[in-house]
């Protein structure tokens, strides 16, 4: 299983591709929730990745509209192509985009909460997408499930702040008539009964909603480097310091007492998500 | 022709949603459909459903439109040909594997859901090389941007014109899953965005506390002549777990909106259905997206503290042409010198003072307030079985 992850700063690159396997990055127009916007200079970046003999995914986690398809159609067509490892997406328009442009099998399709089951999952192989994000909102023995089926890659979102929320309302403006100058990092909505604070902000895509708490996945590591491909590390909120910090914890086995450090040094509390807990309809 | 669309939490609803105009239904059953709070209906109550629609000449649209999980597969197969026996005219459903064995195993006729999104021509294409006959278009799109789509697909087309609206894009939300662990996705959505919050700065500063992430309702009485002259197949009404009374208000709005334009080729009092809107349980409600990225109208930043308005108090169910007498099935409380207004399918809707009110005894009455007791009221003009009784406020 490799481990993908995120960067905030070019120049910690060189650090950072001595953990991971490979990086996701992105373009503010096109990508949401991103650690930083590589603009102009994304051939370069990608260059940089790719010199060090390590993977780089190019992010279009938004949903389109015609207009926004025909720019993203524009854009690729101004990468590097050759150099890039894979596309991910959450719009299924954008499958018939990279077949246009003939990068069949660089398209990985994340819906983030659809992939819910092995049927689902397998469903895009006549569209020769290269693999697919299993869902966030799934058990570990779901995941397995679809593990063992898999008819290309399986990726999840394995440690960070999980995405619950994505709107193209400019929601947080709005109300606020843009008086708050807020940030990425300093809104966050409480609600009366919990003590969590969630993370909220708007980019360009819209207003996004996240858990407080992290999400760890290391005490699901065996089942998942039995049939996962790719992890990512997504550092949101976080730093590149804390990639380099956690990544390890996914690369090697360590000890409790190891994992608490860095909990602590961080000050998070961690959570499991679904993995060992099913959801549910209704109380009965 | 365009169809107008209407949602259905039981077997009355629907027959109230078919008297009141609509030209298709959707309903749910017992399985693979979101709305786990609506009452839902079971195979007979689909038979008779499907039957009393078909008498109509309309149609029954079916939700299947869960995420399922692995769980929740089992008997995915024998539902659809159940589904394919009741004679529904199509599901509307979202997962792939649904969709799939629909396609390949049943004659059902697919429609994508809203879940899925569907934000742009490629998308809509995709369903429907996959065998999809109708694909419903994602909430978040301007009227320019459906116009847009709707140029280039071969796909039937369906657009939300009336109800609630999620804040966010339908299927992609896990607020519930995260905050309630009620899964939204398999019909458990717990509205937390709808919640009421406190933005906080810096982990530390309050700066408002009433702050919601929900949107109003969606409410589209001035585009439709717009969607109409698009071509749109369907415009659909939300709200499987209204009320009757708001399914017949909300469908004859519309009904009439449409006729209207379809026969003169302008509407020429919009405030006139703004004004029969108002009747029924509504939320505050904006046009959403149509003309563009919702503005601070189109939000609900504070709890709605309105009182849902309770006007509706009754059914006719018989009318005695000599002593004009009609016979009411009480739903609320009706009282002596109350302004009613009969509301009917028809267009000759009437008010009147409530002057004489009569038990089944003949003894005359001041005050009926038992639900579903059985009363007579003097109507001043004729009146008929289903037609709908309302206190005007």
């Amino acid at each position: 299983m490799k481990i993908l992850t995120t960067i905030h700063d070019l120049n910690n690159l060189d650090k950072l591709i001595k953990v991971a396997d490979g990086f996701i990055i992105g373009n503010k127009m096109f990508s949401k929730a991103l650690t930083k916007s590589f603009d102009e200079n994304i051939n370069e970046v990608i260059k940089k990745i790719k010199d060090n003999e390590k993977l780089v995914f190019v992010l279009f986690n938004g949903l389109y509209t015609n207009q926004e398809i025909k720019l993203i159609k524009e854009y690729v067509k101004g990468l590097d192509l050759d150099l890039i490892d894979g596309f991910i997406g959450g719009d299924l328009g954008l499958i018939e985009t990279f077949k246009s442009l003939n990068l069949n099998h660089k398209f990985v399709y994340n819906p983030e909460t659809l992939l819910t089951n092995y049927v689902d999952f397998n469903y895009f192989k006549t569209d020769l997408i290269k693999g697919a994000f299993v869902s966030k909102e799934i058990t570990l023995d779901d995941i397995y499930k679809i593990g063992l089926k898999k008819e290309y890659e399986l990726f999840l979102y394995g440690h960070g702040h999980m995405s619950m929320f994505y709107s193209k309302r400019k929601i947080v403006s709005l109300f606020t008539d843009n008086d708050l100058n807020h940030n990425i990092s300093n809104l966050t909505l409480k609600e009366d009964t919990r003590d969590e604070l969630f993370p909220i902000y708007e980019d360009d895509l819209g207003t996004h909603v996240f858990r407080g708490e992290v999400l760890s996945s290391l005490n699901a590591l065996d089942k998942l480097n039995e049939i996962a491909d790719y992890l990512i590390v997504d550092t949101l909120f976080q730093s590149d310091e804390y990639a380099l910090d956690i990544i390890p914890l996914y690369k090697n086995k360590v000890s409790k007492d190891e994992i608490n450090k860095i909990k602590q040094k961080y000050n998070e509390v961690w959570h499991e998500g679904f993995l060992f807990e099913k959801s549910i309809i209704k109380e009965k | 022709m365009v169809e107008l669309l209407a949602p259905a939490g039981n077997l009355e609803k629907l027959k109230y949603a078919i008297y009141y105009g609509a030209d298709a239904v959707f309903i749910g059953g017992k399985s693979f459909s979101l709305r786990a709070h609506a009452s839902n209906f079971t195979k007979e109550d689909m038979i008779k459903a499907s039957n009393f629609v078909h008498e109509h000449g309309k149609k029954l649209y079916i939700t299947t439109n869960v995420i399922p999980h692995h769980a929740d597969m089992d008997g995915i197969y024998e539902y659809l040909k159940e589904l394919e026996e009741v004679k529904v005219d199509g599901i509307i459903t979202a997962s792939p594997s649904i969709i799939d064995i629909a396609l390949k195993k049943t004659n059902l006729e697919v429609h994508i859901s809203t879940q899925q999104s569907a934000m742009n021509t490629n998308t809509v294409n995709f369903w429907h090389d996959k065998g999809a006959t109708r694909v419903v278009l994602a909430r978040d799109l301007t009227l320019d941007e459906i116009k847009d789509i709707k140029n280039e697909v071969k796909a039937e087309i369906e657009i939300f014109i009336h109800g609630g609206m999620c804040a966010g894009y339908s299927g992609r939300c896990s607020l519930s899953n995260h905050l309630t662990n009620r899964d939204a996705n398999r019909g458990g959505c717990a509205h937390t965005c709808r919640w009421i919050y406190d933005l906080v700065k810096a982990q530390k500063e309050k700066v408002a506390e009433d702050f919601t992430i929900q949107s109003k309702d969606l409410s589209s009485l001035s585009i439709i002549p717009e969607l109409i002259d698009l071509k749109i197949d369907s415009l659909k009404i939300e709200g499987r777990m209204k009320s009757l009374h708001y399914v017949a208000t909300v469908v004859k709005t519309y009904r009439m909106l449409i006729d209207e334009y379809l026969e003169n080729g302008f509407i020429k009092d919009y405030s006139f259905y703004a004004k029969q809107l108002e009747k029924a349980e509504n939320r505050p409600s904006s046009i959403g997206f149509f003309k563009g990225l919702p503005t601070k109208d189109e939000q609900l930043f504070v709890s709605d503290k309105t009182p849902l308005r309770q006007n509706f108090v009754g059914i006719v169910k018989s009318y005695d042409k000599k002593t004009t007498l009609a016979t009411i099935e009480t739903r609320n409380v009706i009282n002596i010198n109350d302004e009613l207004e009969i509301f009917s399918p028809r267009e000759d809707d009437f008010t009147f003072i409530n002057k004489e009110m009569y038990d089944l005894n003949d003894n005359p009455i001041t005050r009926a307030y038992i639900p579903k007791s059985l009363i007579k009221i003097k109507v001043s003009e004729k009146v008929y079985p289903n037609d709908l009784v309302r206190i005007t406020l």
